[in-house]
């Protein structure tokens, strides 16, 4: 490489090295669209609800929960001890039980096997 | 984006910011960054059209980059220089492939008033160097450019070359030559004869 040759490229360099060109607002306008297109966002992914979540919103929710459970063991207490008031209501509103003898008691129970074939 | 410290935030700060939400960030990174991005592409391709759309590319991929950024690992501006060089050096190649235009075949006006002869050297003067840019290797070429056109240290290309300094200085050294012989023929045409 001669020396004027070296001189030349390096004045060459140096020109060049000096621009500085301005930023032209329309390029500054796009570059923000995209950093506004491009901007990551944190998706909101909306949790699918399980079946249990999907029962408590058909009956109303963690209140009328609470009501069934109750109604639940209200009846199950009732039908292993009802109180006497209960079963006197009863007995006012269906009237007592009663038992029909069909057959004439134990009639069938002495009746032979044999004598009906015959 | 809120920086109760006083200090100016840093680069990564701001891209951080921008991928956690902030549009504001994103206002205040473009306007640090953006006419580093643009001057380097300019001084490069000597092209504005050429140079906008680099610049824009190059930004593109830095808001794409964001939620990935990890603090620490490089410098933003860094990294930006290697994007953009890349980006430049990939369009100077087209550029090639494309049509090799003489230095000779600029249209000239026919009487121009000195100043406009003057501004239209000048301009086909830093396409001549474009051009010449575009005969080196994508590395030399780079190397070139990050020394003499952006005013780089060694140290500091070999950060954003990612190659040592000695690697450096070699790539740098010959692309100089080659550029020197690339660009010997058009001394007269470049305006150097009387040199």
């Amino acid at each position: 490489m001669t020396e004027p040759e070296n001189k030349s490229v390096d004045a060459l360099l140096d020109e060049a090295a000096s621009q500085m060109p301005e930023v032209p607002a329309h390029l500054m306008a796009a570059v923000m669209l995209d950093a506004a297109r491009l901007q990551p966002t944190k998706a909101i992914v909306a949790p699918r609800p399980n079946l249990w979540d999907s029962f408590l919103d058909l009956i109303g929710g963690w209140p009328a929960m609470g009501g069934l459970a109750a109604a639940g063991l209200a009846g199950v207490w009732i039908g292993f001890a009802p109180p006497a008031t209960l079963e006197a209501a009863t007995a006012q509103i269906l009237g007592s039980s009663q038992t029909i003898d069909l057959f004439g008691g134990d009639a069938l129970s002495s009746f032979d096997v044999g004598e009906v074939a015959q | 984006m809120t920086d109760t410290s006083g200090a100016a935030p840093t680069d990564a700060a701001l891209l951080a910011a921008y991928a956690a939400g902030d549009g504001a960030a994103a206002q205040v990174l473009a306007n640090r960054l953006l006419p580093g991005v643009l001057g380097q592409a300019t001084r490069m391709l000597a092209d504005q059209a050429e140079a906008e759309d680099v610049a824009q590319e190059a930004m593109i991929r830095l808001w794409k980059i964001a939620a990935d950024w990890r603090e620490g690992e490089a410098q933003i501006s860094t990294w930006l220089y290697r994007v953009t060089a890349n980006l430049c050096t990939d369009r100077l190649r087209k550029r090639q492939r494309s049509a090799s235009r003489p230095l000779e075949d600029v249209a000239e006006p026919p009487d121009p008033t000195p100043g406009v002869e003057a501004q239209m050297q000048t301009t086909a003067r830093h396409a001549a160097l474009a051009d010449a840019l575009a005969q080196l290797p994508d590395r030399q070429a780079q190397a070139v450019a990050l020394r003499h056109l952006e005013g780089r240290a060694n140290p500091e290309i070999a950060q954003i070359m990612d190659i040592s300094v000695r690697s450096v200085e070699s790539l740098t050294a010959r692309g100089k030559r080659a550029l020197a012989t690339i660009l010997a023929g058009q001394r007269a045409a470049l305006g150097y004869e009387n040199d």
